[in-house]
């Protein structure tokens, strides 16, 4: 029976959790990406900074996936910051280091997301 | 990046993603499973290879379901199916057999689940996508609006409507 308002939305959250878990049951392994082409050093695309900071907030916010709104706005700050300074060609995220301690560390309330 | 770090981005975005994606296009009634599952897994590898394209001052979720949205509008085109009825009850018949709640909600679903179930089944499929967006994904109004490409004052009107039925079900159920 739904009672009042606030249990049928507590219904509805449970529900909708349950379609996710039930897709993450099912899911296929992930398949293997295709080789990128290969540069020449130096000739990096100017959105490759973006690219690899849209990258890293993503990984940040999968490991953080327990406060996703919370990271979510200590990252839009941090990245914001970032591309607002105006050097954005010094804007460099290391993924592999990045990955790494996010996959050690996690992303704890309060952080204040890549630095 | 390597080959094997941009490997491991990927799985993780595939991991945390892909059934969050999967279950939101249930909100497209003309999607089959099958339609579902391929284009959940295409979403997650179109955000990867267009990253470049993400604003990191914005919101990723918001970005990600529109990829999602974009390219279930694009099969729905392709195939002419209508996505403006409700959900089909095969459709339903599935979702019972593949929903499995965890011991922790099963005690509080298993009075109402055939409520929710039903509600769900009522709604329209704006409200329907709205309702997984705010409940299923806690994600604002103004968030939702991102994702689904409408204005907020709409969203917000979707709301309003989204609510009222939740409020007429109560009703329906003291009466």
């Amino acid at each position: 029976m739904l009672d009042d308002i606030e249990k049928a939305e507590a219904g509805l959250r449970a529900y909708f959790e349950d379609d996710i878990e039930a897709a993450a049951r099912r899911a296929p392994p992930p398949p293997r990406l295709p080789s990128p082409p290969t540069r020449a050093a130096g000739s990096a695309r100017a959105g490759d900074w973006r690219s690899s900071l849209a990258l890293a907030a993503c990984l940040t916010l999968c490991a953080a996936a327990a406060w996703p709104r919370q990271a979510e706005g200590a990252l839009a700050s941090s990245l914001g910051s970032a591309a607002a300074s105006g050097r954005l060609d010094e804007v460099r995220v290391d993924l592999a280091a990045a990955a790494d301690a996010i996959w050690e560390t996690g992303l704890p309330n309060g952080s204040r997301g890549i630095e | 990046m390597p080959a094997d770090d941009r490997q491991r981005l990927f799985d993780s975005l595939w991991k945390e993603w892909r059934p969050r994606l999967e279950a939101y296009l249930r909100s497209f009634s003309g999607l089959s499973p099958e339609d579902r599952e391929e284009l959940a897994g295409d979403a997650v590898l179109r955000a990867f290879e267009r990253a470049d394209r993400y604003r990191p001052e914005r919101p990723f979720e918001p970005w990600l379901v529109a990829v999602a949205r974009r390219l279930a509008l694009s099969r729905l085109r392709a195939t002419s199916r209508r996505a403006e009825t409700h959900s089909a009850p095969e459709d339903l018949r599935s979702i019972a057999d593949e929903r499995r709640p965890s011991p922790e909600t099963e005690c509080l679903r298993r009075g109402e689940q055939a409520a929710i179930a039903e509600l769900v089944r009522s709604l329209p499929e704006r409200e329907r996508e709205l309702a997984f967006l705010v409940y299923g994904r806690s994600m604002s109004l103004a968030d939702a609006a991102r994702a689904t490409g409408a204005p907020l004052g709409t969203v917000k009107w979707r709301m309003h409507r989204l609510r009222e039925r939740l409020r007429l079900a109560t009703e329906v159920n003291d009466a």
